[in-house]
């Protein structure tokens, strides 16, 4: 699988005027690829995650996903909602579990989304729990796991539908640097493993060991790419 | 409903509390349907129960009895067509005072002795009889008794007790029975010209009902149709609508707030919940799920505890349930509440899915 954005461009309303977020971006990730992407807070990283995540349409270019654009208007919302839903797992900044799910329910519930609710899904939510080391908290639900285990079982969560992007929005943010480094490498760890393409965005620099690729957005585009050991 | 089952599961306090206004709600309104029942019953109980299926009036009496004045030429055409199925009835109200100076109030009935009303040879022998009246059977719990005697205030006429039949009332009085001349008697005295109040029909064979009104001069009605001449009942049943009409308007519109209140609450999850792939079909699937559990098992028990308290008050009340009412109670609230909540799911289906980037659950 591989994802390319083409001359992506993303202008909001600010009052009377219009502000653009991201600016003639290019980027294109292969199959297995862990690439970071770095930046200051209000350079426009969540709003990238947004656009390559199909979470939101960009206001010019394309998102194409194993060479398909997914953004011309040929697809309706139903159909974009099942292709995130069948390709994309999502990792967020503060693991955003449902209160009322126990750990395990959050990785069956992505199952539950298109009717594939099995015996087989529910031994694939074990098996990553077990992954991620969080089989023995399994029965819990959010209020009450620590910081990290939450985020342990957001990343089970988005590996659950086998996608084949990974992307994740500063899913270090809240932790300290120890658990922030455990799960950028749990991260690149998994995507490598299961051949999914991995973006992960991030404004710490130091957590980048494991990436294949830095890319650094500014002014809402990637200026300059860096490899892991220069940052 | 995977996360809408999970939701009502841990969250017990604020789903409790929702449900809590709608059992109330369903309750009261379980309630006035049982009390309106129960006092359109005590106004036509005992019409309802004779065995009559239509009645014919004199054309303009709206169905009142009272209004109403017949006689033995509207009469004819119908006896013709349907021989013994069609007799005269008096329907009048009267005091009775009891051997003890108590006084009662009655709806006289009076039938000719032979009449398909009266049902057993018994009733007809007592109509036949010397003049005197039978009681409804709730009567005999006043503690009167066969042979006691009755005196009509107003005519002063004093009548025997011959016995008791059918329960029921009718405009919230008693029913009692009498032979056709001793009603003739005590409404007209002895020029009474044949009149009646009403030709009581029963039509086994479809007979053409609208030619034969036509040809006697009079309107037909079927008996339901007939309980709109009941005193009271129109205000009754239209101010026990309008009630019930209020607390179905008031049931959507708590339902409607308090849905509106929780989606916005949970705007991040259902975000997510879209950002993970659910298509809004899934999410209105599942937030509709939520609703009609709480919906179902609150208005249940509102109506289960409206029937227990309707046993309760049934003694010192009218108050009478029924399948069909209940049931037809319980189906308006839920429906009631489900549109009170579309407004919600307006909602829901216009939340973005990248909500999940900036707000967390």
């Amino acid at each position: 699988m591989n994802l390319e954005l083409s001359n992506i461009g993303v202008t909001v309303a600010d009052g009377e005027a219009t502000l653009d977020i991201l600016h003639e971006l290019d980027l294109r990730v292969d199959a297995g690829e862990v690439v970071a992407i770095v930046g200051e807070s209000g350079s426009g990283k969540s709003t990238l995650v947004a656009t390559t995540g199909l979470l939101r349409a960009p206001t010019t270019g394309s998102v194409a996903i194993n060479g398909q654009a997914v953004n011309d208007g040929s697809l309706s919302n139903k159909e974009i909602a099942r292709l995130r839903h069948a390709e994309i797992g999502l990792v967020f900044q503060s693991a955003n579990l449902f209160p009322s799910l126990t750990a395990m329910e959050q990785l069956e519930l992505v199952a539950h989304l298109d009717g594939s609710l099995n015996a087989d899904a529910r031994a694939r939510a074990a098996d990553l729990l077990e992954r991620v080391g969080m089989s023995h908290r399994a029965s819990q639900r959010p209020g009450r796991l620590s910081g990290g285990e939450r985020q342990r079982v957001a990343l089970a969560r988005a590996l659950m539908n086998r996608p084949s992007l990974v992307l994740a929005d500063e899913p270090t943010a809240s932790l300290d640097a120890s658990r922030g480094r455990e799960i950028m490498a749990l991260l690149a760890e998994s995507g490598r493993e299961s051949g999914a393409a991995t973006v992960i965005v991030t404004h710490a620099p130091e957590q980048l060991a494991h990436c294949d690729r830095v890319l650094r957005l500014e002014g809402g585009r990637l200026r300059d790419a860096l490899i892991p050991a220069d940052v | 409903m995977f996360l809408a089952l999970r939701d009502l599961r841990t969250a017990k306090g604020r789903f409790a509390l929702v449900g809590g206004v709608i059992v109330l709600v369903a309750f009261l309104s379980a309630a006035l349907s049982g009390l309106a029942n129960g006092l359109v019953d005590d106004g036509i109980s005992g019409l309802r129960k004779l065995p009559l299926t239509h009645l014919a009036f004199q054309p303009g009496s709206d169905a009142n009895f009272s209004r109403s004045m017949l006689n033995e030429t509207n009469l004819k055409p119908w006896r013709d067509a349907l021989g013994n199925d069609a007799s005269p009835l008096g329907v009048s109200f009267f005091n009775v005072r009891t051997d003890q100076g108590k006084t009662l109030d009655v709806s006289l009935f009076g039938t000719d002795p032979q009449s398909f009303l009266a049902h057993d040879q018994r009733a007809r022998d007592a109509l036949a009889g010397k003049p005197g009246i039978v009681l409804s059977s709730e009567m005999a719990e006043l503690g009167i008794e066969v042979g006691d005697t009755l005196t009509v205030v107003g005519p002063d006429v004093e009548l025997p007790v011959l016995g008791f039949t059918y329960g029921g009332t009718y405009g919230h009085a008693d029913i009692a029975f009498t032979s056709l001349e001793t009603w003739q008697n005590l409404v007209y005295g002895p020029n009474s010209k044949g009149r009646f109040s009403a030709v009581a029909i029963r039509d086994r064979q479809n007979h053409d009902l609208d030619s034969l009104a036509k040809e006697s001069g009079t309107q037909v009605l079927t008996k339901s149709e007939s309980y709109i001449g009941s005193p009271g009942f129109k205000a009754e049943t239209s101010t026990m609508s309008l009630i019930r009409g209020f607390l179905i308007v008031i049931a959507s519109l708590v339902v409607g707030a308090f849905f509106t209140v929780w989606t916005i609450q949970r705007t991040g999850q259902i975000g997510l919940l879209k950002a993970l792939g659910a298509t809004n079909g899934y999410v209105v699937r599942d937030a509709l799920g939520q609703l009609a559990i709480i919906l179902v098992i609150a208005t249940g028990i509102g109506v289960l505890l409206a029937s227990g308290a309707g046993v309760i008050v049934s003694g010192s009340a009218p108050f009478r349930m029924t399948l069909s009412s209940v049931g037809s109670s319980a189906l308006l609230l839920i429906a009631a509440g489900m549109v009170g909540s579309l407004v919600a799911l307006r909602r829901i289906t216009s939340i973005p899915p990248d909500t999940a980037l900036r707000d967390s659950v």
